[in-house]
């Protein structure tokens, strides 16, 4: 039965409300943002709607960086990453749940250590490894590094943990092999989680900026964030420019976000992960 | 079995995420050369050369212009234009390069940070390549190009980087605000303070200016050495290296800054990022800027505004900033790769390409006869602040270039900005910049 109003009710939708126009207000900027005249970007008080909508931004935006060819980079290095991600870690955090092996929790404690090192230190080490492999400007530079993460390995040992052992012990009982108790029952019984990781690292494989450029030297290996860097010189940064490229770059994760939101709040609310 | 598997599969992904691992710890130094006795001087065979930059926008369509005609006229060679970002990306690129070994045959950079692989000797000496008879320089070159130009690329007598993109910092002022104020345009320390007053303007008193006289950049660390010279001292001694922050000189110099910052006269750029923005937005009187921010300058100013520039005001001395990159050439490169590089940079830098660049962009030419450049010469009619720089080559230096400058540097920017909020007193800000400072320098140059 539909409940009426309530005061309760409408004060959570006042705090909804304005937690939602907190989240929009940057969205709501770079938009338009995008469009305005370059001399109204940094207007001291903020100038909202622009003299003049200037949607040419968009057409030079597109045209200070090889945008198509960014951009198939961008969802082949992605879609590579996630995937692989998803599998090691799968393999991974099965093998830290339900296998016993020798020293299982000190390399475990000693593989979540290392998300303890800044990720900046190992930029030059991780770049003399690749570059000894001769994978310096390959896709292999950009996609393998990235397919395992401690991380998602820790969340989803967290989350098969939590899978009671009775239904290993039942599945052994009945013959069944490791790898299709792991892919027949822990991985659908894990969706909402691996969707939360498989959303985290497309999101930051998108958004990566220093590694690709540190380890790509042609446009053709390039990525869509290192054209941002276009839109900057010592003297300024050209934000009109620079926004309505960021709407370009945005836009498809947003497109994914509204396919994909009935997953993303499974996984958050299972795993209080915060997007 | 397939427990075992699984068990290698986990080995597997914890290789892949822990790559760390296998990496050289140390820069590899490059052989020691016995000079450069034998110059390729004549290229016969194809030869490829990458150039790293971190020039984007007109600046990178400009370079294009100019590689492309010199692959026209040098048809064995091709230069790569990569661009690697912003500076501080290149220059992050750059070092993992060097300790991968995988340098470029050019790339841009600032004196202050190729100390450092002049020091581990990857570098290759152009003095050769300039004295030589068929690719080399004639006298006329070498007194066109200013001397603290050529002077900021040599080390021990030998040349390691050619003079690329420069540019000036002056002080730009907003030609009606000192018009209506009754306000010449400063040329002493004195006059400044006293500009910046008349025209800082506080319409409902509320001790938060409407209008500030004068903006500066917000980190003031390597940026600081115009103000130190000009009260008798400098940052870092050439010859020792010693840092000077604690002199009479650099207390003169940051007490007259923040006199002015202090007195709400004047101010950082805050969340303006460019001390230019508050300028061209009515915010602001006069900026202290680079003249590479004149397009900007050009293309947001609004409308009523009319924007100039002057040099700095001068005290003790007339100092007067310079700053921008050098080009360089790695000897990780064949010799041919090497020629190849020489003689592009010759023609990046000759008067009608350093010319072409300057008026495209920002930046000024490299040499002196570029104002008889056609092409540059209307430019210089059409837009007077461009002429600025010549009038100012002669009392004209560029910054420190130390090894562990940079970070020296950033220490007493750290001090400076505790100053400038009015959390420490100026006697002990230079006195912890000059302990801190110290053991940064240190620690780079053990890097």
């Amino acid at each position: 039965m539909e409940k009426g109003f309530s005061p309760g009710k409408f004060v959570s939708y006042i705090i909804l409300v304005l937690g939602a126009i907190f989240i929009l207000i940057p969205f709501a900027w770079m938009i338009l943002t995008s469009v305005k005249p370059s001399n109204e970007v940094l207007l001291m008080p903020p100038k909202w709607i622009p003299t003049k909508f200037l949607w040419e931004n968009y057409i030079k935006a597109y045209k200070a960086a090889p945008f198509r060819q960014y951009f198939f980079n961008s969802v082949f290095v992605a879609a590579c990453v996630t995937a692989g991600d998803i599998i090691t870690t799968i393999l991974a955090a099965f093998a830290f749940s339900n296998i016993s092996f020798k020293f299982k929790h000190i390399v475990f404690i000693a593989m979540v250590a290392t998300m303890m090192v800044p990720s900046e230190i190992l930029i030059i080490p991780n770049y003399v490894t690749l570059s000894e492999f001769g994978w310096i400007n390959s896709y292999k530079a950009l996609i393998l590094p990235w397919c395992a993460s401690i991380f998602s390995i820790f969340l989803l040992r967290q989350q098969f943990s939590s899978i009671p052992d009775a239904y290993y012990k039942a599945a052994k009982v009945d013959g069944c092999s490791d790898f299709r108790y792991l892919f027949t029952i822990m991985v659908p019984m894990s969706i909402p989680t691996l969707m939360s990781i498989g959303i985290l690292k497309l999101i930051n494989s998108w958004n990566s900026y220093m590694w690709p450029l540190i380890v790509t030297n042609t446009t053709e290996m390039r990525t869509l964030p290192v054209a941002l860097a276009a839109f900057s010189t010592e003297a300024g940064t050209k934000y009109n420019l620079l926004m309505a490229f960021s709407v370009m770059i945005v836009a498809p994760i947003l497109i994914m976000y509204f396919f994909t939101q009935k997953y993303i709040i499974k996984g958050v609310s299972k795993t209080g992960l915060k997007g | 079995m397939r427990k075992r598997i699984l068990t290698f599969a986990v080995a597997l992904a914890m290789m892949a995420s822990m790559f760390t691992g296998c990496s050289k710890p140390e820069a590899p130094v490059a052989e020691e050369t016995a000079g450069n006795a034998a110059l390729a001087t004549k290229i016969t065979e194809p030869v490829e050369i990458s150039f790293w930059h971190a020039m984007s926008g007109a600046n990178e369509e400009a370079m294009k212009k100019i590689t492309d005609d010199f692959m026209a006229t040098n048809k064995n060679v091709t230069v790569t234009l990569v661009n690697q970002g912003k500076y501080l990306d290149l220059f992050d690129k750059l070092m993992a390069a060097a300790k991968a070994g995988q340098l470029p045959a050019i790339s841009q950079i600032y004196s202050n940070r190729l100390s450092w692989y002049v020091s581990k000797n990857l570098v290759e000496n152009l003095s050769p390549y300039m004295a030589d008879a068929t690719t080399g320089f004639a006298q006329a070159d070498f007194d066109d190009i200013p001397k603290m130009f050529l002077d900021d690329g040599i080390w021990d007598g030998n040349q390691y980087a050619m003079p690329f993109n420069k540019s000036q910092m002056v002080l730009y002022y907003n030609e009606g605000m000192l018009a209506d104020a009754g306000v010449k345009v400063p040329t002493t320390w004195e006059e400044w303070a006293e500009a910046s007053k008349k025209l800082t303007v506080d319409k409902d008193k509320d001790g938060d200016p409407d209008v500030y006289g004068t903006v500066f950049a917000n980190n003031l660390s390597t940026d600081i050495i115009p103000w130190f010279k000009q009260a008798g001292g400098t940052t870092i001694d050439r010859e020792t290296g010693e840092l000077l922050f604690d002199t009479e000189a650099a207390k003169e110099a940051v007490t007259f800054l923040n006199g002015m910052i202090q007195s709400k006269t004047a101010r950082l750029a805050g969340d303006d990022k460019n001390a230019n923005v508050p300028l061209q937005q009515g915010r602001a009187a006069m900026c202290v800027a680079s003249t590479s921010a004149l397009p900007n300058i050009e293309s947001d100013t609004m409308e009523g505004i009319t924007i100039n520039c002057a040099a700095l005001p001068s005290h003790k001395t007339n100092d007067q900033l310079f700053y921008g990159t050098n080009v360089t050439v790695f000897n990780t490169s064949t010799d041919a790769q090497k020629q190849a590089a020489w003689e592009y940079i010759k023609f990046l830098t000759n008067t009608e390409n350093t010319a072409y660049f300057a008026a495209q962009t920002g930046y000024i030419p490299v040499r002196k006869s570029a104002q008889g450049d056609p092409v540059f010469k209307a430019v210089l009619e059409a837009k007077p602040m461009k002429k600025l720089p010549f009038e100012n080559m002669d009392n004209g230096f560029q910054g420190e270039r130390h090894i562990g400058a940079i970070n020296a540097l950033d220490a007493l920017g750290d001090q400076l900005n505790l100053v400038f909020s009015g959390k420490k007193d100026i006697d002990a800000a230079l006195k912890d910049a000059k302990i801190n400072g110290t053991k940064a320098m240190e620690e780079a140059k053990n890097n």
